[in-house]
């Protein structure tokens, strides 16, 4: 019934727009007639509809620039994710902020000198159009000032981005300080359809080696029928047994360097941490690697948003103020098929290195608890297997 | 008013390089030929027709990739209603009344190809190249009429197996319009539905398009080379010419990167190569391709993408330039800065395309090179900017709504403009990429805007294609929706800096939840500018056939060759002699009053 309501609204306001325009194609006719008839000359159409328009332009330069200047102060507050939480997001957030106030500023300008044009040169009958071909000057000063403003920006994005992504990986000057002393966590993250493996070196601070070839992935998974997507190598490199996966929450630790190693098993992904400013893709075959800073624990990043009106208003689901809660997350930003847009995971950081390490020494090595059983199954037999054996042996040499 | 209609002054030009056109229209042009319908109408070898054949395929891909927005935007704003409307429409795609995640990329998919390819490429450069090329240099018809006709043919064949793509089982592509592998190089509709047989579709639609466009593109650049008037020299061309033909020459070497892409993906999915594809795992098994790099695919794919935006804007910038200076009743201003500035916009395109794949883990050093070259296109579209603004001072401005479409132009270059800033350097766009600030971004400068130079020229031309008048109130109201709701649409999605674009609904996310109703305001303003489009196409329509016939050759007091032709010219433009050209193409409000480019200069008159 709504539906069919509104459906003849619409057709009905539609029908009456059109009318107007007929009839008022037809009254402008008329008009014109009327006034040639009288020899009136008093009415000009097309300075009507200038007249019309330009005022029009007016109003909207004023409605347009306040909503657009004013939606940005309202949103603000909101916008994802406000307050960067790695040493090179304050970087990039600054070089957003330098670019921000540059382009507002052009923004702003242009507009209101567009628009004001436009309503002080609107057609009038006696006014004669100023026949003004081209000034080499004018052109010059508006090659140049374009030219430093992007120089300027681009100058100072690229020493932000070189430092951001440098290959390397010792921290020494690192923004301008040096991380050297703080022990990095070397983790790796592996998108497929949908959701992300996860994997931590456990306590020897290394990952065990991947080996990409129909040996360690089908032949492994024929044998020991365990898939292993990754192609770990469990039986000769002893460093993988004591790897983590986490199901969950990624965990990186305040203050210490991340590098994270990122990879896909099936098709593109992307890694991205929106409150850290990382971002990377996760290709088949092509393992990437970014690196990043914390800078405050989950803690104390919930402290500085309990002080915004937003995060203190109360989440229906959970009673409590939204803040209390909140948590980082990671999420794919590489289309990857129907649940794209269900790749979620938590991310938490710890306030020191001792709060990683005792989650860390909580876990069961992968390799304990599946890889382990796994093998032996198959390659040594199992104990029942074995008095089967022998009883049968027994029997045969009875 | 000076007198713009063919000099009679002139007599017998010799037009040398014109006698073999393909067909034989002599100089005279009164002995037609019987023309059944289908000649006319269908296979027609004249410019004229083609071009309208362009219009109208671009108007039906328009409303239907605008109607495909629609259905999205609605899950978009309340991804846990049910609309029991789009279970009637889509049947099992949307179960229950809710858009499937299939189905929603699929439209996705679509929607952003037949928006470039078909509406803004097909549908801007189709059109403008083939009614005004000729028509504006002083052509009887294009180089080859019969190639211009195939490049129809090619476009409506591409558009054929697009549309039927839409109804298969498994369901169009659904990869992205940028269709990366090796979600759409594994030809398995257990990776995703869309990569199946609509994919295969995709692709073929894709490589026919290539073809129509490089045909119609070669035709366009050896017309303009070739077929133009005495007296009609390069510098002398209107800016509308010079945008068509650098959109050609850009189609003409981007596209077959574009089309050897399509060619090697088929191959990945049918023959098994590994062009695209490397060490790929699903279910647990290593799949057998190897040595092949995905990323390889993103560099062909954008060495045409990048370029494919310039493509779709340079002609619309050529026709608000164009159409700005005759309802300004001014010369544009800075005709060589404004050449110069689309030329430094062509070639410097051809160096920025990894500006998509910043974060694909490229060499840093890459990306500063990319990074240079990318903000360094913000100088000749800043001088651009500047040029149009200085038009319109001083001048008289008739805001007709060509006019105003032309205003509204500018306003969104600007708006879309600044955002590029952002995008184009490495720094701010770890952030960005891929997130709603880019949907905002191009949207407004290579969708809304280069749409706003389409109706300008649609509007300003519409009365020589049609010998009839468009209603002008509607167009105002037309123009007005439009602008304000299409900034409610995009403006926003600023504000939603950081939210991942092409997801099915955020409601898996806490930190993607923070914007109240802002996406049903956005799907509302959507609803809003599609409604506006409908008075739009009414308008279109009814005028064709009941419009207020012109009665003067000259609507709108234009200079250029177009407004010298019959009010309804036939093939072959003009009756007579084609008229000669003496000066630019902006001598309007000088000393002698607006005077045409066929109007020979009076004694000493300095002439552009």
């Amino acid at each position: 019934m709504y539906a069919f309501i509104i459906l003849s609204v619409l057709i009905l306001l539609f029908t009456a727009f059109f009318f107007i325009g007929k009839i008022s194609e037809t009254s402008t006719a008329i008009r014109k007639a009327n006034a040639s008839d009288e020899g009136d000359d008093s009415y000009d159409d097309m300075e009507h509809v200038s007249n019309i328009n330009g005022y029009l332009s007016l109003l909207f330069m004023v409605g347009f620039l306040f909503l657009s200047f004013y939606g940005t102060l309202h949103y603000l507050p909101r916008m994802i994710p406000r307050l960067a939480n790695s040493v090179h997001g304050q970087e990039l957030d600054k070089m957003f902020m330098m670019t921000y106030y540059i382009t507002a500023s052009i923004f702003l300008i242009t507009h209101i000198v567009l628009f004001a044009f436009v309503f002080m040169y609107r057609y009038r009958r006696n006014r004669k159009a100023y026949f003004f071909s081209h000034s080499n000057t004018l052109e010059i000063v508006w090659t140049t000032i374009p030219a430093l403003a992007m120089a300027y920006l681009v100058y100072n994005g690229l020493i932000a981005w070189n430092e951001t992504f440098t290959k390397d990986n010792s921290f020494t000057e690192y923004f301008g300080n040096d991380y050297s002393d703080q022990t990095p966590i070397t983790m790796e993250v592996t998108g497929y359809q949908f959701g992300w493996k996860v994997r931590y070196p456990g306590t020897d601070a290394r990952l065990g080696n991947r080996i990409i070839d129909d040996e360690h992935i089908n032949e492994f998974y024929a044998t020991y029928s365990l898939p292993n997507e990754l192609g770990i190598d469990w039986q000769d490199d002893s460093s993988s047994h004591d790897d983590l996966f986490v199901d969950d929450t990624v965990r990186f630790v305040k203050g210490h360097p991340a590098i994270v190693n990122v990879g896909a098993l099936d098709v593109l992904h992307s890694f991205y941490l929106p409150h850290f400013r990382i971002k990377m893709d996760c290709v088949p075959g092509t393992p990437n690697q970014i690196k990043f800073i914390p800078l405050y624990s989950t803690e104390e990043y919930r402290e500085i948003l309990s002080k915004e009106a937003y995060w203190q208003e109360i989440n229906e689901a959970t009673g409590r103020p939204r803040w209390e809660t909140f948590n980082f997350e990671l999420a794919c930003t590489e289309l990857c098929g129907a649940s794209h847009w269900a790749m979620q995971k938590y991310v938490k950081v710890y306030e020191t290195m001792d709060e990683f390490y005792a989650w860390q020494n909580a876990q069961t090595p992968y390799y304990v608890s599946t890889v382990e059983p796994a093998i032996a199954a198959v390659d040594s037999p199992t104990e029942e297997e074995v008095t089967e054996d022998e009883v049968s042996i027994e029997m045969a040499k009875n | 008013m000076a007198d713009l209609t063919t000099n009679p002054n002139v007599v017998n030009p010799s037009h040398e390089g014109q006698v073999d056109q393909g067909h034989d229209h002599g100089h005279h042009d009164d002995h037609h030929h019987e023309e059944t319908f289908l000649t006319k109408y269908v296979f027609s070898m004249d410019h004229k027709m083609i071009s309208k054949q362009f219009l109208i395929t671009g108007i039906f891909w328009a409303f239907i990739g605008g109607a495909m927005s629609l259905l999205f935007r609605l899950q978009l704003a309340w991804p846990e209603s049910t609309f029991p409307f789009m279970e009637t429409l889509l049947g099992r795609w949307a179960e229950g009344g809710q858009l499937s995640p299939d189905f929603y990329y699929a439209l996705v998919t679509i929607h952003g190809t037949v928006l470039v390819f078909f509406v803004l490429t097909g549908g801007l450069s189709g059109t403008f190249a083939n009614f005004l090329i000729p028509l504006q240099i002083g052509a009887r018809d294009m180089a080859s009429p019969l190639m211009n006709m195939l490049s129809y043919w090619f476009f409506f064949a591409s558009s054929m197996v697009m549309f039927c793509s839409l109804f298969i089982e498994t369901g169009p592509a659904s990869g992205g319009w940028t269709s990366y592998p090796p979600l759409n190089g594994l030809r398995d509709v257990a990776v995703n539905k869309g990569s199946g047989l609509g994919f295969d579709l995709w692709l073929t639609s894709i490589s026919l398009f290539i073809v129509s466009s490089l045909l119609g593109g070669l035709n366009y650049i050896s017309t303009i080379i070739n077929l133009r008037t005495r007296g009609m020299t390069l510098s002398r061309l209107p800016l509308v010419v010079w945008g068509l033909m650098f959109a050609a020459i850009l189609g003409v070497l981007a596209f077959p990167a574009l089309l050897s892409a399509a060619v090697l993906l088929e191959f990945d999915r049918l023959l098994d190569t590994s062009f695209f594809l490397n060490n790929i795992v699903i279910n647990g098994e290593l799949l057998a391709y190897k040595g092949g790099s995905p990323i390889l695919y993103q560099h062909l794919f954008w060495f045409l993408g990048h370029p494919e935006v310039y493509i779709i804007i340079i002609p619309a910038m050529g026709i608000v330039s164009d159409v700005m200076s005759v309802h300004a009743r001014k010369p544009i201003f800075g005709y060589k800065a404004m050449l110069i500035s689309m030329l430094a916009i062509v070639v410097i395109g051809f160096f920025v395309w990894a500006h998509h794949m910043f974060v694909t883990g490229m060499s840093p050093v890459l990306g500063v090179v990319f990074a240079i070259f990318t903000l360094l296109i913000a100088v000749p579209s800043a001088i651009k900017t500047f040029n149009w603004i200085t038009t319109l001072w001083r001048g008289n401005l008739r805001l007709t709504v060509p006019m105003l479409f032309c205003i509204g132009f500018v306003s969104l270059f600007i708006t879309g403009g600044v955002t590029g800033i952002f995008l184009g350097n490495p720094a701010v766009d770890v952030q960005l990429h891929d997130t709603y600030f880019v949907v905002a971004h191009f949207h407004i400068i290579m969708g809304v805007a280069a749409f706003f130079g389409m109706w300008a020229g649609v509007y300003h031309w519409f009365p020589k294609m049609f010998g009839r008048h468009m209603n002008r109130t509607l167009g105002y109201m037309h123009f007005w929706i439009t602008l304000v709701s299409a900034y409610l649409v995009f403006f926003p999605m600023h504000f939603m800096t950081g939210f991942p674009r092409r997801y099915w609904s955020f409601t898996n996310f806490e930190t993607f939840n923070t914007m109240g109703n802002l996406q049903a305001i956005i799907t509302i303003a959507a609803f809003v500018v599609f409604s506006a489009q409908i008075l739009f196409l009414t308008n279109f329509f009814y005028s064709i056939f009941r419009g207020r016939p012109v009665t003067e050759k000259n609507p709108w007091g234009a200079t250029t060759l177009e407004w010298t032709t019959p009010i309804r010219p036939g093939h072959g433009n003009w009756e007579g002699n084609i008229p000669s050209v003496h000066r630019w193409a902006y001598d309007y409000s000088t000393a002698n009053g607006d005077v045409g480019q066929n109007v020979p200069p009076q004694e000493g008159e300095v002439v552009h």
